[in-house]
């Protein structure tokens, strides 16, 4: 299926809106559980983004605050089991920087269900699956993160609403019923 | 504070006369009483300009960064927060003990001038002073007094470490914490609302962000040569002003500070649309603390919590 296809379902074909979750995955565990899940033919939702990253360590916060801006409706972020990381120690960090960031995200009040941390092993293909179907069951009631630009449309809508029945419903101010007397009485 | 302004000046008089120091960093006296500027005395006769007054706002701290050893040791005028911010600054190695001449401040608090502003008309404001529990403001019409809740600044009405930590002169007695179990009602407030209240509130504020990095250049613990707010190569952030924008410079600038911010308060007392900067760091300054037991600015051993681990940590996908 083209990706296209995902973000734009044609009018034939409506497909239901899903959450674009992006998954960041450390190369040696959770990409290779990703890939075991894809060649075991486990079924997930295809609008699951997975960004590879050499390990858990290297992701920068940053990252994930990017992709929320960016628009992204929910984010995991998956690494090596403790104590497995390639590296030895790398998801020791990840573990600190990534909780703080948790707490960071749920205090901004962004909802917990858009935001994942979990360990997933190269051999747990079915576990990542259930992952996937998981945290897209759970964010597609919460619906977009960034519904503002369909909110700013919305406003406009009752701005211009607003200011097409403000001719009838509101009476003018004094000093217009005023200048419009004078000028009547002028014509 | 009379008194330790004529000792800091004579302090600072003899450090640079006897070449102790090649330059003293401290405040003089701005354009108002209720104003100070930055002072940098490199001559006995430049000290008779220092003065200490509950306006010393500016954290001078932020002059050390990028501080060369040749150019010799540098006297520094530190309250309690500036002194933990040094101490920050050693445990990530920006600068060596032995550059730094720390002439400590014991802190009876910073007065906030919005507050102020509203109890009294600026312009007639001849002296202040904290005295404890009291605000003594001089006008004109003569002394006012004003509970030093009202009037201090948040940040040091909730301040736990007045007294400098780490000093090679003590100007003055030491002060008692106004708050030192670290009780935060604000933050507690915000706390208990539910995320969608928050996500709310905060998002009202960060709409009102104008992106001026007033935060970052007051702040002593930022010193990144380029902040990732206006990098270019990766770009992290669109240079659209946007809340969505907004809200990633905010919190990723919360998160490069978690664990490292000394609750100075300078971000939240430069920002010019008033956004709750100070509760953002107080709140990851908590949870860090509760996490691993790390408190910015105690320790030059130890390293910052997040670049660092314990295999005790608590694991991911607890909580929430």
């Amino acid at each position: 299926m083209a990706i296209e296809t995902i973000d734009q379902p044609t009018a034939t074909d409506p497909a239901p809106w899903q959450p674009r979750l992006v998954a960041i995955l450390c190369n040696w565990c959770s990409y290779a559980g990703a890939d075991l899940a894809g060649s075991s033919r486990i079924h997930y939702p295809a609008s699951v983004r997975i960004v590879r990253v050499p390990c858990s360590g290297r992701i920068d916060p940053l990252y994930v605050l990017r992709a929320f801006e960016r628009g992204a409706d929910a984010v995991l972020v998956a690494g090596c089991h403790i104590g497995d990381c390639h590296y030895a120690e790398g998801n020791y960090y990840a573990r600190r920087r990534l909780t703080m960031l948790n707490e960071l995200l749920h205090f901004a009040g962004i909802p917990a269900e858009r935001f994942h941390f979990r360990w997933v092993s190269a051999a747990e293909g079915p576990e990542f699956a259930k992952l996937i179907n998981d945290i897209t069951q759970k964010v597609t009631p919460l619906g977009p993160y960034k519904p503002e630009t369909r909110d700013k449309f919305v406003l406009l809508d009752d701005l211009i609403a607003q200011l097409n029945t403000l001719d009838e419903a509101t009476p003018p101010c004094e000093h217009v019923a005023a200048a419009e007397a004078t000028e009547a009485a002028g014509s | 504070m009379p008194n330790q302004t004529d000792q800091l000046r004579q302090s600072c008089r003899r450090l640079l006369s006897e070449g102790t120091v090649t330059k003293v960093i401290g405040y003089r006296e701005g354009r108002a009483p209720y104003h100070v500027s930055p002072h940098f005395a490199t001559t006995p006769e430049d000290c008779d300009a220092l003065v200490l007054t509950p306006f010393c706002t500016q954290n001078l701290v932020r002059y050390l960064r990028g501080l060369k050893p040749e150019e010799g040791k540098v006297a520094l005028v530190v309250k309690g927060c500036d002194a933990r911010a040094v101490t920050a600054l050693l445990a990530e190695h920006q600068l060596t003990r032995d550059q730094v001449y720390l002439l400590g401040v014991p802190c009876e608090g910073l007065v906030d001038v919005d507050k102020l502003a509203q109890k009294v008309r600026l312009a007639e404001v001849q002296a202040v002073r904290v005295e404890g529990q009291m605000v003594l403001v001089t006008t004109a019409a003569g002394e006012q007094r004003f509970p030093a809740e009202d009037l201090l600044e948040d940040c040091c009405r909730l301040c736990q470490y007045p007294n400098p930590l780490v000093v090679d002169e003590m100007l003055g007695e030491e002060v008692t914490p106004r708050n030192p179990d670290g009780e935060d009602a604000e933050l507690a407030r915000l706390e208990a609302m539910s995320p969608a209240e928050r996500q709310e509130y905060f998002r009202r504020a960060f709409s009102r962000c104008v992106r001026c990095y007033a935060c970052v250049r007051t702040c002593p613990m930022c010193y990144c040569t380029t902040c990732f707010a206006v990098q270019n190569k990766p770009q992290w952030l669109p240079r659209t002003v946007g809340t969505d924008e907004n809200e990633m410079f905010q919190l990723g600038r919360a998160m490069h500070l978690a664990g490292r911010c000394v609750q100075c308060g300078g971000c939240d007392r430069v920002c010019p649309v008033n956004l709750p900067l100070r509760l953002l760091n107080a709140k990851m300054a908590k949870e860090v603390q509760e996490a691993y037991a790390h408190v910015s600015g105690l320790d030059a051993e130890k390293p910052p919590p997040l670049a660092t681990f314990d295999s005790q940590d608590r694991d991911a996908g607890e909580g929430h």
